[in-house]
């Protein structure tokens, strides 16, 4: 019997009258055969509509033209007429569908209904199908069974494995080749051997700083290449700047940053840069990753808020923003662009796809409606600091500086005011004694309000401006100088003593108790549902945050939600930045879906490993994303050789083992960045407003706005290194899109690599590299004399990190001459320096150029 | 055909194991065409087999009625009123104050008075379906096209109507239409890029590069800007002072120096994947620069498109280098008419006569040029010509005294014609004034379900995974393909 199926009050029935329970259930189901009990509709009825029809038969999607959320719907039906039919049950649609199991359909792989619930079904329609007044079924009312889903790898606690042994003698010492180590021999494998000192020079460099080492780093380091002299190297360019100007990339990718706001006049994004260069110092300043994620979260919430604090909260504001929405529309976006700061946040920090539960419950994950909603209702209260159109930064500080300063511009406005109006009663003054010597029109030109004056009088008052002025000044009694100008240097005082806050690019909050947050039935913003207050999702928690508003008169809902994310008990956040630093070590994540760590999403390949470090991350490292990538790069499993030998290439093509060090192509901010360094034109500023790198014509010719919508920055501003370039959502830098940039409106996880023949072009044909070449050429020229040998060594020095081969060599010398040779108009000093501009760029355009191996 | 490879077999490796090794994630390259043109195959056979299938795509859920997709953008919102959509009783009321419920104008702009349209409405062919006399040209086809007349869309403003009309969604960063074709139908020639786009020299369409970006799709996707005249893609000159010979000899010693690091990287097959996009772009130099080069046709094919008059040469010389680029297997190309704002597009805020006569003076000849020429050269059944813009205009003019009209987002004209396409039939009414759409209303996104229909896939199904979700060109909105428009 199901256990549905049980007419209301049976257990009271069952309490006090024991003896009565044998007849009460016969009794149940001979009524039930007669059709004669009524189900109650919000027990009974209505789960089983919930849960097994609406979900194509509602308001926003009805399949046959039927809604089965309404008593409308019911009773209108379908593309089959009513659903019901009250005089003759057994022949409504309803009824007869779900019988012959057409419904729900199993070839959408939809369970068929239990007996007991089409006997429900079949009494409630008998009953006369009735239904509350003014009651519409949700699809968030759909049963999301979490405890049973609590058991999902990702959600369970973090717990520290023991570090297992291993057989690998030169494996050990690093628990992270033990838990690889241990999985290699239970395949019977043996890893590859380690990379020699120039390779793990070369990959060490492309991959902390993203640029390849000097000849003075590449001698040092080679000179005395010990497991000692790696560490220091390793502890070396975690200490280079270099570091945070590669690494902050990758975050960039997951907030999708831009330094505009797309559509229309895709506007920028005020002062935008100051968090990207707030991401760049915190992880220089190796900002522990839990208080880097609060600040970003609730930077302006913080009891010690500050500047930077509150530049940190720019990570809200970094989505594209459509500034012209029609009234009509407005609710609308706004509601997508809640959604859009919501998924961005989820996927970045916890790797929940809660996107997904926008409109109906999560289909893989149990995440609901309710969740999404209730989330949706710790980022609501954001506002944007826009004026019409304009989108605006603000002053960013502590409370006591924005007060301060506010406080100051009022004294200011009082002292500003009283000071014009004694000049004004001055010139009402020198005005009314008619001792002035200009003509009356020009008085009365410069009487009028600028606004309010016809042109002719805008050219008198120009003209006479000055001359009026000096009138004033003469006419201007000592006493009242005095005054002004006493008022004046108070003015000058205050803004001296106070001085102007820097401005940020963030979203605000300005009260403790913002609007409440509703549930939108479909997703749509002209159907709300029940009120939502602020949750994080029931299956990532067994106690929800308490959320209390913070003296700074903001709901404090970020705040009580960063430390939330942040507790070393949720089983999310560690796993998956600890995986992130992994995946761009490595190429793939221990789970290979960075941002979705969900049923869909793959499962660990080394789930021990991921929560050892995991573990580690949080309790040894405290946080520290260097002590992160210190482990992991003093690891064998790093330093291995990326050639595989035939065993492993045959038994684990994919690599998922880590037996070898993965070979891989560079992303274009390291592809870019390499060619200055070698070139001897990197512009090593750091910092400030974004480079307008060079776009061809007729791209810009593409542009709604052509002149209007780029400058390009002159030189050197131009070298500097990629991520200080600005990215115009409507206008992409063609080289940085063609070879692979990150969406710059949706949270990227990992970048696409492909290799397609208009990045050929680019990289062969294109200003950049071909200029490049040129300065490649004269740096060589310059450095390593007349010697086409030395040069050639150079140059691969340079490039590479190596020498040529013998063979690449000869190859080589013999471009060179037989190109000056062919160049027959040059002279020979001429014709050799355009061959070896072709050496450079073939150079800049190896494979082995653009792979760290 | 330049030999690049010193070794026919790239590194060194038989034929099946490269091909072993390249994989699926090669495909974007088109390697077994690409190879067999390069005699990689000895086997003629082997060759043919694969000649034939498309490189890339995914399996087709329908038999596909057209191949390749011409998407004639009105950029700015042509006006339904003056075009495709007669009012006679606009002439009633012109001059009247507006006082039905639709809500007219977009923004806050002033609404101005009914206002009936200036051009004259004919019948044409045998269908005698009613076209104004701003297309006569292109309404000597009356019978071939289907005119949607109760389209409809969810936003006002230009930025997020261009893309829904190209993404489906209003929201920026989605793929676009271009980009689903390419990715379900893959290439028949991949010496082109397969999803091609030409801009008004006035300029783009607003909303930027998003309207032929590939969102989350990898770029591979992404529409390719191709210009028609001069080179038409970007970086494919040879730069500035490299000889012919040089650009040979240097691409030589790159592929050999590539072939000994592969060598020593036999794990690697994403590296003959690289090496041999070089040879790709050297040969697309040939190819893509031939295509745009309509001096090779007649001087009556020239004429007929309207090269010989600046007025029309602009979108005729478009026109016809689409032509070309369909004979050689690209599957869309989208051309926009307008470019930049208001008056340089079809966006007629100010005067939407002297407007619409510009722009379809521009346009109209060289369209029934295009229609006229794939159905001399046995390519119109398996060619879809779309026509429209982002939305329509409103009835009433935009302040009191001036012609212009404002936008008009809840009911506007599009039209379908060639592969597939029922012709000569309009589907769908506006009200009697032309505000809103009344009967057989069409989404943006039914529009695309009928196009994906045509070229062979269900909406339902054609389907990318990103963020957890099966995504769609439809979204999750239920629509449907407009029956009525097929065959």
């Amino acid at each position: 019997m199901d256990s549905r199926f049980r007419p209301r009050g049976l257990a009271q029935w069952n309490c006090h009258c024991p003896g009565l329970l044998i007849a009460v259930l016969s009794l149940a189901f001979s009524q039930r055969a007669a059709a004669a009990a009524t189900p109650d509709f919000e027990q009974e009825v209505a789960p089983i509509l919930i849960n097994h029809c609406i979900e194509c038969h509602h308001r926003g999607k009805a399949s046959g033209e039927l809604n089965l959320s309404i008593v409308e719907g019911l009773r209108r039906g379908g593309d089959s007429g009513p659903a019901v039919n009250a005089d003759k049950p057994e022949t409504s649609p309803l009824i007869v569908r779900v019988d012959a199991g057409e419904m729900p359909p199993s070839d959408k792989g939809k369970e068929p209904l239990s007996d007991g619930d089409l006997a429900i079904l079949r009494a409630w329609v008998s009953a006369g199908a009735e239904w509350p007044k003014n009651r519409e079924l949700g699809l968030h009312e759909q049963a999301v069974h979490v405890d049973a889903a609590r058991t999902f790898w990702a959600y369970q606690p973090i717990r520290r494995p023991p570090v297992p042994h291993t057989t690998l003698t030169d494996r050990g010492a690093n628990p992270i080749d033990a838990f690889v180590g241990e999985k290699l021999v239970a395949a019977d494998l043996v890893p590859g051997t380690l990379a020699t000192p120039r390779q793990l020079l070369r990959r060490a460099w492309l991959d902390l700083i993203g640029l390849p080492p000097s000849l003075k780093e590449q001698d040092h380091f080679l000179a005395n290449p010990t497991p000692e002299t790696y560490e220091l190297m390793v502890d070396q360019l975690l200490a280079n700047r270099g570091y945070g100007e590669r690494w902050a990339r990758y975050w960039l990718d997951l907030v999708r940053y831009a330094d505009s706001n797309g559509y229309e006049r895709d506007g920028g994004k005020p002062n935008v840069w100051k968090y990207r260069d707030y991401v760049i110092q915190s992880l220089n300043n190796d900002k522990p990753y839990d208080r880097f994620v609060v600040e970003q979260l609730a930077g302006d919430e913080l009891p010690d808020r500050s500047t930077e604090t509150v530049i940190a909260t720019g990570f809200h504001a970094l989505g594209a923003w459509q500034d012209e929405v029609d009234p009509l529309e407005s609710p609308q976006y706004r509601a997508d662009e809640l959604d859009d700061m919501l998924r961005t946040t989820s996927q970045t920090l916890l790797a929940v796809t809660i996107g997904c539960a926008r409109c109906h419950n999560h289909k893989f994950d149990p995440i609901s409606m309710v969740d999404y909603y209730s989330l949706s209702a710790i980022l609501s209260p954001l506002k944007r600091p826009n004026i019409g159109r304009e989108d605006h930064d603000l002053p960013a500080g502590t409370m006591a500086q924005v007060q301060a300063v506010r406080d100051r511009d009022q004294k200011i406005a009082e002292l500003s005011r009283n000071r014009d109006e004694l000049r004004s009663l001055n010139e009402q003054e020198w005005f009314e004694s008619g001792r002035s010597k200009l003509p009356a029109e020009v008085i009365a030109a410069l009487r009028t309000a600028p606004s309010k004056r016809d042109p002719q009088q805008v050219q008198l008052a120009v003209k006479h401006e000055d001359d009026w002025q000096a009138e004033l000044a003469a006419a201007l009694p000592e006493e009242r100088r005095h005054k002004i100008s006493e008022q004046e240097q108070t003015i000058q005082r205050l803004r001296q003593e106070t001085p102007d806050l820097p401005r940020a690019y963030f979203l605000f909050e300005d009260t403790p108790t913002p609007p409440a947050s509703y549930l939108l039935l479909s997703g749509r913003a002209s159907n709300p549902g029940p009120m939502m207050p602020p949750a994080v999702p029931v299956v990532l928690t067994r106690t929800q945050p308490n959320i209390t508003s913070t003296e700074i008169s903001t709901s404090g809902r970020r705040l009580a939600f960063a430390h939330w994310v942040v507790d070393p008990a949720n089983p999310l956040t560690a796993r998956v930045i600890v995986n992130r630093v992994w995946q761009h070590h490595f190429g793939e994540g221990l789970v290979a879906t960075p941002s979705d760590f969900g049923k869909i999403g793959a499962r660990p390949t080394h789930p021990a490993l991921l929560d050892w470090l995991a573990d580690w991350f949080v309790h040894d490292a405290k946080w520290s994303l260097k002590k992160l990538h210190r482990l992991i790069m003093t690891s064998h499993t790093y330093q291995a050789t990326s050639t595989a030998n035939a065993t492993l290439r045959e038994r684990d093509p994919e690599n998922k083992l880590l037996g070898r060090f993965p070979h891989r192509r560079l992303d274009v901010e390291a592809i870019r960045d390499s060619i200055l360094a070698a070139s001897g034109k990197l512009n090593p500023e750091m910092y400030g407003p974004a480079v307008f790198l060079p776009i061809p014509s007729s791209v810009i010719e593409a542009h709604t706005d052509k002149e209007a919508s780029w400058h390009t920055s002159p030189e050197p501003a131009i070298f500097r290194r990629t991520i200080y370039a600005y990215v115009k959502r409507t206008l992409l830098v063609p080289m940085l899109e063609v070879l692979d940039l990150c969406d710059t409106t949706n949270s990227t996880e990992k970048r696409s690599i492909t290799s397609i023949a208009p990045q050929a072009l680019t990289l062969y044909n294109g200003d950049f590299v071909n200029q490049q070449a040129a300065f490649f050429a004269d740096r060589i020229l310059g450095e390593a004399g007349d010697n086409a040998e030395s040069q050639i060594d150079r140059a691969f020095r340079l490039a590479l990190c190596r020498l040529p081969s013998p063979t690449e060599k000869a190859a080589l010398l013999k471009f060179l001459e037989d190109e000056s040779r062919g160049l027959t108009s040059d002279s020979p000093t001429t014709a050799r320096r355009s061959a070896l501009i072709q050496v450079c760029r073939v150079i800049f355009n190896l494979n082995e150029f653009v792979y760290a191996e | 055909m330049p030999h690049f490879l010193p070794n026919p077999m790239p590194c060194g490796q038989s034929r099946r194991s490269f091909l072993w090794d390249v994989g699926g994630g090669f495909a974007a390259l088109g390697l077994a065409d690409l190879l067999s043109r390069d005699g990689f195959f000895n086997s003629s056979v082997a060759a043919d087999e694969i000649a034939k299938q498309p490189v890339g795509g995914k399996p087709l859920h329908f038999p596909v009625k057209a191949k390749h997709c011409i998407f004639l953008f009105m950029n700015g919102g042509p006006s339904q009123i003056d075009t495709f959509d007669p009012k006679p009783a606009l002439g009633k009321y012109d001059g009247k104050t507006y006082g039905g419920t639709v809500k007219v104008g977009s923004n806050g702009r002033p609404i101005g008075h009914l206002m009936k349209s200036p051009f004259a409405f004919q019948k044409y062919g045998q269908s005698g379906l009613e076209i104004s006399n701003l297309f006569t040209n292109t309404a000597q086809h009356a019978d071939d096209l289907c005119v949607l007349r109760a389209m409809y869309t969810d936003t006002a403003a230009h930025s997020s109507g261009c893309l829904q009309m190209n993404t489906g969604s209003p929201l920026t960063g989605r793929p676009c239409l271009g980009s689903w074709l390419n990715y379900g139908l893959g290439s028949l020639n991949e010496d082109l890029p397969n999803f091609v786009v030409m801009t008004d020299p006035r300029g783009g369409p607003i909303g930027g590069a998003p309207n032929w970006g590939a969102g989350y799709m990898p770029a591979t996707n992404q529409g390719t800007l191709f210009r028609s005249k001069g080179s038409p893609l970007l970086d494919l000159a040879t730069p500035a002072g490299v000889g012919p010979r040089t650009q040979r000899h240097s691409l030589d010693l790159l592929a050999r120096l590539n072939d000994e690091h592969a060598a020593r990287h036999p794990e690697q097959s994403e590296l003959a994947a690289r090496i041999l996009s070089y040879e790709l772009a050297y040969r697309m130099q040939t190819s893509a620069a031939e295509v745009v080069d309509v001096a090779r046709e007649t001087a009556q094919t020239q004429a007929m498109y309207g090269l010989d008059d600046p007025i029309t040469s602009e979108f005729g010389s478009k026109c016809l280098v689409a032509r070309r680029l369909v004979e050689q297997g690209v599957r869309f190309i989208q051309i926009y008419s307008g470019g930049g704002h208001i008056e340089a597009t079809w966006d007629g805020h100010n005067d939407c006569i002297t407007n619409h006569k510009t722009h379809a003076g521009e346009t109209d000849k060289p369209i029934a040029a295009l229609i006229t020429d794939l159905k001399q050269r046995g390519l119109w059944d398996e060619t879809l010509i779309v026509w429209g813009g982002e939305f329509g205009r409103t009835a009433t003019s935009e302040g009191v005294g001036k012609p212009g009209r404002d936008h008009n987002w809840l009911g506007f004209s599009m039209w379908l014609a060639g592969g597939g396409v029922k012709g000569g039939q309009a589907i769908g009414a506006t009200d009697e004034l032309g505000f809103e759409g009344v009967e057989d209303r069409a989404h943006v996104s039914d529009l695309h379900a009928t196009i994906l229909r045509l070229m062979g896939f269900d909406h339902r199904r054609l389907s990318y995974f990103y963020n957890g979700l099966d995504q769609r060109l439809t979204g999750v909105d239920e629509r449907h393909v407009i029956e009525k428009v097929l065959a």
